[in-house]
């Protein structure tokens, strides 16, 4: 195992029991429940749309199927327990397992298209959402519209109470995915993927199966959406379609890992946290109805502002980030502007991501104005010599 | 011994016919020429051969296999490898990065660390070592079509074919890149390159084959072919010959 | 009997209005090489605007059309223009719009809210009257739509095969840069033709709200109708799209006659199975515009 890969299972591993132990953490420190219920919250967008890159940020094949494949894990679990009775462990793998199938079967017919395959691949993950969402309404197996009760469902003692047990199943969940997305980046399979990725035709002449991993990365996208969907139920309460089939799924993991950066593991899970906080705040504040044309603009404003995510370009300045978004939190708290901690953390992460979204170009002007400083300068510097050296 | 047996291969599109029956071999160990005027046929030729292309008719055997209906990533697995005429990298991926994908998905498997590790051995071949870790747009149009060479030759084929190389290159690159050709010949890889620059085509084929109008006219020897009236005529109309 | 003949019936006025709101995607991306989500949105915020106008003005839902598809037409060439100035590919395009389209769909239920609504019938005489020949019913209204589809299906396809404009658009279809040098400006076709085609758009809008009770959700439910007629028509293909339109529309509608309205979206979707496995270049595709 090379040291790196090492490194950053340590890193998953530390950051695994920091948030294991949390909900004791929250109790023993007497903070808000609430803290709990945002976290797990969290956890499941950073597994959504960690899952959703998976297929469009690696493989470049863009998709607005996601809420797809996370209302067939809702409904699956919803019927298996809510209408069969079945316990709520044991329907959870069902989710991911329907999920997964329903994905590999969209492949089949759409991957082995030669032309347009990618935007085809698009538009037919819209429509599958939909139809899916019609055959739920008017199945009574299903939905028959009359939705499915899932409060009251018994959890297992060993997971806790209501939100502990969301927070572990969460916890656990998003885990799994990132780690999947962590172990295909850096993989044959990942590479394989961006070379699909970067030119499709290019991959299959040198040999990379491309049928068979845009498979793979599908077929992963969609069973840890439809795993987490499962999970989602519980949390849901009252199942019933409109709830589930809308377009706040495949729209937020688009902005997340649009936000993030789409050709890194790590750019969903930034962009899940930084866009449930501030839908969080939004909410808190009343402005939930603006809200989606607040998502709607921003995606706008993304897709034509940011190339390639603010992940990259923490990772690469990671001092003015540290310092930015510590410099403001510590501002704020001090300050005491916020009644939430939420907040607190809402504002430092504000203010970082608008920073890291301003142009490079803009970035170089400054640095050149304070002298240079080193951090981020070597590789343009280096760039400078060798086209001296080509001319 | 003949590596590579064209017969009869054709392709239409739509009401366009690009190649009309063209019957050719390559034979092992040789640099073969492919020459002809604009719209005779040379790319699609190479796209059929590579399978990116599916001819209409005809058929294609290599050492032996029958390769006439295989898509491209078959055909790169029975050990052709080609470039593209306007370079076609991996662009978010870095030279190195773009020959160890190659590298790991050739004929044989290998591993990321293997890859990136081997990966070096075709930078330094080709020259592309100090340009190794950069991003694609730093690269001149030259290194762009070394680094299409090295991804190609990563591949370990037996076979390559070679889609106008030096279109766009200047004359000390054109013969940085005559020589780089003859240097992958002397690995002992048989090659078949499409050009347009003829001093370079005379200078490093053992044979030619002339295509015109989608048919194969002549073929044979450099000098012989280029003396050939029919040969020309093709290029220079009827004219050409009171010159 | 007269059941399934209905069905049948209503279903190839339907697929008019099928047709008339996949011209627009169709176009967009056969010709613009833009897949341009917004349309969905602009058919329904056109829809609304309608109803809007005919409330408060107390006017014939039709007599609206010379507002609306003028407003609509600057819509899109504007919206070509924007797309021009921060030149996009077509996966860009495809956020951009989608996120166009949830601004707008959002922006409907903030001012409309979600309340469905619908033109009562003393201002739309269209929705309830019908003429009858023997035992099937021809709604007025799904009459006019379907009329006005296969004007502008035809009346585009002749103007895509015999004017300048027309040939002027099919040439930067194929090649942006060799029409230039034919003294074509690409812009100016693009921005013309994607006023054009949000009129289309518009004209839907306008028929869905003379027809039937709008509600901010229903722009969703058109995702995979339009998918099917798109991609069974063949991109750019104005004939094509209206054919495909009436098949979807008989399909679906049958459908839903025989076993129930479960099936209608089902089959829809069946259709677009089947039409990107068997035939993804559409059905009458020779006469397409790139």
């Amino acid at each position: 195992m090379t040291g790196s890969r090492l490194r950053t299972l340590i890193g998953f591993g530390a950051v695994a029991l920091t948030l294991g132990f949390f909900p004791a953490l929250q109790e023993a420190l007497d903070l808000p429940r609430f803290l709990v219920i945002f976290l797990f919250t969290t956890m499941f967008w950073v597994s959504q749309a960690s899952s959703w890159n998976i297929l469009t940020g690696f493989a470049g094949y863009f998709s607005f199927g996601q809420g797809a494949w996370y209302g067939i894990g809702v409904y699956t679990v919803s019927v298996l327990v809510g209408k069969h009775g079945w316990p709520f462990v044991a329907a959870l793998p069902f989710a991911g397992l329907a999920a997964g199938a329903a994905g590999l079967l969209l492949g089949v017919v759409v991957f082995r298209l030669r032309r347009l395959s990618g935007e085809i691949f698009a538009l037919t993950t819209l429509a599958v959402a939909f139809v899916l969402a019609a055959v739920a309404r008017l199945s009574p197996a299903i939905d028959g519209g009359t939705g499915i009760f899932m409060t009251g469902t018994p959890i297992p003692e060993f997971l806790g109470d209501f939100s502990t047990a969301m927070y572990r199943l969460t916890l656990v969940f998003a885990l799994l995915t990132v780690l999947a997305a962590y172990l295909i980046h850096d993989s044959r399979l990942g590479w394989g993927l961006f070379a699909i990725r970067d030119d499709e035709q290019v991959a299959d002449g040198l040999g990379v199966p491309v049928f068979r991993y845009k498979m793979a990365a599908l077929g992963a996208n969609a069973f840890f959406a439809g795993l987490m969907g499962g999970v989602w139920s519980l949390q849901l309460g009252f199942v019933t379609v409109d709830d589930v089939f809308n377009i706040r799924v495949p729209l937020f993991v688009i902005l997340m890992s649009v936000l993030g950066g789409m050709s890194h593991w790590m750019g969903p899970v930034l962009g899940a946290v930084i866009i449930t906080t501030l839908s969080d705040r939004l909410n808190s504040a009343g402005l939930a109805d603006v809200s989606q044309i607040i998502i709607g603009a921003l995606l706008v404003v993304l897709a034509l502002a940011v190339r390639e995510g603010v992940y990259l370009r923490m990772r690469d300045r990671w001092v003015t980030t540290a310092a930015i978004f510590f410099g403001v939190l510590a501002l704020v708290t001090v300050l005491d502007i916020n009644s939430s901690l939420i907040s607190d953390f809402a504002y430092a992460i504000v203010a970082t991501t608008v920073a890291m979204l301003v142009p490079s170009g803009v970035w170089e002007r400054v640095r050149a104005a304070r002298g240079g400083n080193g951090r981020g300068g070597p590789p343009d510097i280096l760039a400078e010599d060798l086209t001296e050296a080509n001319t | 011994m003949s590596l590579l047996e064209v017969t009869d291969v054709a392709k239409r599109f739509g009401g366009v016919v690009a190649l009309d029956g063209v019957t050719m071999r390559v034979d092992e160990g040789e640099i073969l020429g492919l020459v002809g005027p604009n719209g005779s046929g040379k790319s699609t030729l190479i796209n059929v051969l590579s399978g990116f292309y599916a001819g209409d008719r005809g058929r294609v055997e290599f050492a032996g296999t029958d390769a006439t209906s295989l898509r491209a990533n078959r055909v790169a697995a029975l050990g052709i490898a080609r470039t593209f005429q306007i370079p076609r990298p991996f662009d978010t991926m870095t030279p190195r990065e773009n020959i160890a994908t190659s590298y790991m998905f050739g004929q044989h498997r290998h591993s990321l660390p293997e890859a990136r590790e081997a990966a070096g051995e075709w930078l330094e071949f080709t020259g592309l070592g100090d340009v190794a870790d950069l991003a694609i747009t730093e690269l001149t149009l030259h290194q762009l079509k070394f680094l299409e060479l090295a991804r190609a030759l990563a591949t370990q084929p037996s076979l390559l074919l070679l889609d106008e190389v030096l279109a766009g290159l200047n004359p000390s690159e054109i013969n940085q890149s005559v020589e780089m050709i003859q240097r992958v010949h002397a690995r002992g890889i048989t090659l078949l390159i499409v050009e347009h620059v003829m001093r370079a085509v005379m200078a490093l084929s053992h044979r030619i084959v002339v295509l015109d109008q989608g048919k194969v006219i002549v073929e044979g020897v450099p000098e012989q072919v280029m003396a050939d009236p029919a040969v020309v005529r093709a290029y220079l109309g009827d004219r050409g010959l009171d010159a | 009997m007269d059941l399934i003949s209905q069905g049948v019936v209503s279903g190839v006025l339907v697929g008019g209005l099928y047709a008339l709101m996949s011209l627009g995607l169709s176009l967009s991306w056969g010709a613009l090489k833009i897949i341009n989500l917004a349309h969905f949105s602009f058919i329904l915020l056109s829809a609304y605007f309608v109803y809007q106008l005919t409330l408060s003005y107390q006017i014939d839902p039709l007599v609206t059309m010379v507002l609306v598809v003028p407003l609509f037409f600057g819509i899109g060439a504007l919206m070509q223009v924007f797309f021009h100035m921060v030149k996009v590919d077509e996966f860009k395009s495809l956020i951009i719009t989608f996120g166009i389209f949830i601004i707008l769909q959002s922006l409907i239920r903030t001012i409309w809210s979600a309340d469905f609504r619908r033109i009562g019938s003393e201002l739309n005489p269209y929705a309830t009257e019908s003429i009858h020949i023997g035992a099937v019913a021809f709604p007025v209204s799904q009459l006019v739509a379907f009329a006005a589809a296969v004007l502008i299906a035809v009346g585009m396809s002749l103007l895509l095969s015999r004017t300048y404009f027309g040939k002027a658009v099919r040439a930067v279809a194929q090649d942006r840069e060799m029409a230039r040098a034919f003294g074509v400006d690409p812009r100016r076709v693009a921005v013309i033709l994607s006023g054009l085609t949000t009129c289309f758009s518009a004209l839907a809008g306008l028929f869905v709200a003379v027809g039937q009770t709008i509600f901010p959700g229903l722009a969703v439910s058109w995702f995979g109708i339009v998918f099917s007629v798109v991609i069974l028509g063949g991109l750019g293909n104005t004939v094509g799209t209206l054919t495909a339109g009436v098949i979807v529309g008989v399909a679906s509608n049958t459908a839903a006659v025989t076993w129930g309205p479960l099936s209608a979206p089902l089959v829809t979707f069946l259709i677009l199975i089947a039409a990107l496995l068997f035939r993804p270049e559409g059905l009458l595709t020779r006469r397409s515009v790139a």
